[in-house]
């Protein structure tokens, strides 16, 4: 394994996934290269530096736990008024009902009036009646008879 | 709380986001299958819920490398100079915090995944729903490249000497 093989399996010492031949590798090469040493050194300095343990108090903590146990019972769903279960119970029957209703009163409605349109009746009523006007004293009179072969 | 702390590297954003992943996970109990432990199904809502905060920080600010050589300059090799006087801890993780965000975010993710947060190369598979040879090229990559963006700003004293 050459150096820059090396360079590449390096830093993965931090995390320990070398196999045993690799750490040989890796150990018998470090003495001899000042480069790939200096490499190692820096990292440490930059992972200590720049990814700091980080510690919290117990009184953190806890206060941290509270915060979150009050936000959870403030914005719990189930509490609230339009909640899943509200909505499952009521909204969607409600909703559906509704549906159902608009497509019967649009659908099916109009079909049934057509039998007893304005215009089917008055057809239906000039075809046995005839009309006839008269004119008495300057009144225009409306009058109507049974056609022929009207019978009743 | 801590793997906030190293995505956004400020104290009032992580503990926030901390509680937003708490609330998710709540409420997202249900969907946990078990295929996973409940330790990485936590750490991946966790790394995803940092990552949207991060975008949508990086809308209003994204720092370059050449920003941070150019404002920061001093306080990054201050940061890494072991005769300089100590910086507060909060301006500490501030200029840490900037000096990550010069990395693409999976970079990030995954340095904190394993630098701070010690997870095996099979947990952060996990997590970032990824191959494990994927993880230790992306981990490779990302070391690499911190170690290139921070060249300048190390000299060699502080190497041997901050061991």
């Amino acid at each position: 394994m050459n150096h820059e093989a090396i360079q590449q399996k390096l830093l993965a010492l931090f995390d320990g996934p070398l196999t045993e031949k690799e750490r040989k590798l890796v150990d018998s090469h470090l003495p001899q290269c000042a480069e790939c040493r200096r490499a190692i050194a820096e990292w440490k300095v930059v992972s200590r530096k720049l990814f700091p343990a980080q510690a919290f108090s117990e009184a953190s903590e806890d206060f941290f736990v509270l915060k979150v146990m009050n936000r959870l019972e403030s914005a719990d769903p189930k509490s609230g008024f339009f909640s899943r279960g509200f909505a499952l119970r009521w909204l969607v029957p409600l909703l559906g009902s509704a549906a159902v209703a608009a497509w019967v009163f649009f659908t099916i409605l109009p079909d049934s009036t057509e039998l007893v349109s304005p215009t089917n009746v008055e057809t239906a009523f000039s075809s046995n009646f005839s009309y006839g006007t008269s004119t008495n004293n300057g009144i225009t009179l409306a009058s109507y008879s049974p056609a022929d072969d009207y019978t009743p | 709380m801590g793997y906030c702390l190293s995505m956004l590297q400020n104290h009032t954003e992580a503990e926030e986001a901390a509680q937003d992943v708490f609330v998710k996970a709540y409420r997202s109990l249900g969907k946990f299958k078990g295929n996973s432990s409940f330790s990485t199904w936590l750490y991946r809502i966790t790394a995803n819920h940092c990552l949207d905060v991060l975008r949508k920080r990086n809308r209003r600010r994204t720092v370059s490398l050449d920003t941070l050589v150019e404002e920061e300059g001093d306080h990054v090799h201050h940061l890494f100079s072991t005769s300089a006087v100590a910086a507060s801890q909060m301006e500490n993780r501030d200029l840490a915090g900037k000096i990550l965000s010069t990395l693409p975010q999976d970079y990030r993710t995954i340095l904190t995944l394993r630098e701070a947060e010690g997870l095996e190369y099979q947990e952060i598979a996990e997590v970032m729903e990824c191959s494990l040879d994927a993880v230790k090229g992306r981990l490779s990559r990302a070391r690499k490249q911190l170690q290139e963006n921070l060249r300048h700003f190390i000299q060699e004293k502080d190497v041997y000497t901050g061991e």
